[in-house]
């Protein structure tokens, strides 16, 4: 059994990583959800269809609500794991630093990391949720996780 | 090195293509150093990132959300409602269980399984919320009879019992117009399945009371594991329930050891995240 409303908010939290706002993304997902219940397929997968609409409702309504750019550069980046962030990223819980880092992430790289890496979707799964090829959902997953690893891995555990 | 990156996580999450490219890839880490510590630094991070957001599953569903989803008006296919009914005292509970059918109902003609129906249940009920409403006995608009489903070995598809066997803590119990749905435990079955110990009182074509142990097996299915009904005159009562409560524990003693879900299991098997 899927529990969805629970894994909406994590997966919505990831988006935004802000604990209200991925409230309020999720309940507007899902009342767009009702009102557009006609248009899923029976058969399908409800859980991909859920993560879709909480993924546009993010794209077309909440993105130019952060205060934060969400399209990273490189350099924030480095930013964030370099020198100058240690000292204020070794005071946060790991857990923390960690979803500051994904909050860095460009904000395809994020869904696609959330959708396969948190919420266990497969690659075929993750590109029907967001509608993109799974050659896209591959490339898009190792950038995500290659920069992950290389910060994670840069100043240990 | 980013290329390598995609076939060792396609590796790692088990989405290669075909068998034969597990091999190459282990063929490869076989001989392969720098790769093999790679693939390490990708187990690491992916364990850092599931370990960030686990406290967030954990979390209960923040009432204000669900009491939205509660308050939207109804799926466009629908038609009016079920007015509640006049004089009654808990009109948000009336509201909610006929909402809760009305999703079920919903999906039903498109023939979707349990688990898919459970799993509808939950977005509208959710276990914080259905543990506080449903143990509020009350009246609850347009229910309609539904057929026994007390055969052993049949299907669960009634919707207000999956929403209960799904939905509500041991001792939540809901009225409906006919009958009263009460969940009286959670067990571990002898196979290690999660069931639930379920009573309901119905005054269908007469006075009847069923107890009965339903299963879920691993796809989320529910299964009547085993159930007893019998007709009860107003007089009889307490025999009749007496009766079907020691059928119950005989076929609990005689079948193997089970045993009582804690209350975090409890919780996990209405969150679905067991």
């Amino acid at each position: 059994m899927v529990a969805l409303l629970p894994r909406l908010r994590r997966f919505a939290y990831g988006l935004v990583n802000d604990g209200h706002l991925a409230d309020d993304l999720v309940q507007a997902a899902c009342l767009k959800a009702m009102e557009r219940w006609d248009q899923f397929e029976p058969g399908t997968s409800l859980s991909s269809w859920m993560f879709r609409i909480v993924q546009n409702t993010w794209l077309d309504d909440y993105r130019s609500r952060q205060r934060r750019p969400t399209d990273a550069l490189d350099e924030q980046m480095e930013f964030m794991v370099g020198d100058d962030g240690t000292t204020l990223l070794e005071s946060r819980s790991e857990a923390r630093r960690v979803r500051e880092l994904i909050a860095q992430l460009p904000e395809d790289q994020r869904a696609v990391l959330l959708l396969v890496t948190v919420e266990g979707l497969s690659y075929k799964q993750t590109a029907d949720t967001l509608n993109v090829p799974v050659g896209t959902v591959m490339s898009r997953l190792a950038r995500a996780r290659s920069r992950l690893a290389d910060a994670l891995g840069r100043h240990g555990r | 090195m980013p290329h390598t990156d995609e076939q060792l996580l396609a590796y790692l999450d088990g989405q290669m293509e075909h068998e034969a490219d597990y091999h190459a890839m282990e063929a490869r880490l076989e001989t392969d150093a720098a790769l093999r510590e790679r693939l390490q630094e990708l187990v690491v991070s992916a364990e850092a990132v599931q370990l960030a957001y686990r406290a967030k599953l954990q979390e209960p569903v923040p009432a204000r959300l669900i009491d939205a989803i509660w308050k939207a008006p109804w799926p466009a296919q629908t038609s009016q409602p079920p007015q509640p009914r006049r004089g009654d005292t808990s009109p948000q509970p009336a509201n909610l269980w006929a909402r809760v059918e009305r999703w079920m109902a919903l999906l039903v003609p498109g023939r979707m399984g349990a688990a898919a129906l459970a799993s509808v249940a939950w977005i509208a009920v959710g276990a914080v919320v259905a543990t506080a409403v449903l143990r509020e006995p009350g009246n609850y608009a347009g229910h309609t009879a539904e057929p026994d489903w007390t055969a052993a070995g049949s299907a669960v598809s009634d919707p207000a019992l999956l929403t209960l066997l799904q939905g509500a803590r041991s001792g939540a119990q809901v009225q409906l117009p006919r009958r009263e749905l009460s969940v009286v435990a959670s067990l571990q079955s002898p196979e290690g399945l999660w069931c639930r110990e379920v009573t309901e009182r119905s005054s269908g074509p007469e006075l009847n009371e069923a107890h009965a142990l339903l299963c879920q097996d691993p796809a989320g299915q529910w299964t009547v594991a085993h159930a007893v009904r019998q007709a009860i005159t107003p007089n009889g009562y307490q025999t009749a329930s007496s009766t079907a409560q020691a059928d119950i524990d005989r076929f609990l003693r005689s079948s193997g050891e089970w045993r009582e879900l804690t209350e975090q299991e409890e919780a996990d098997l209405m969150r679905g995240t067991r």
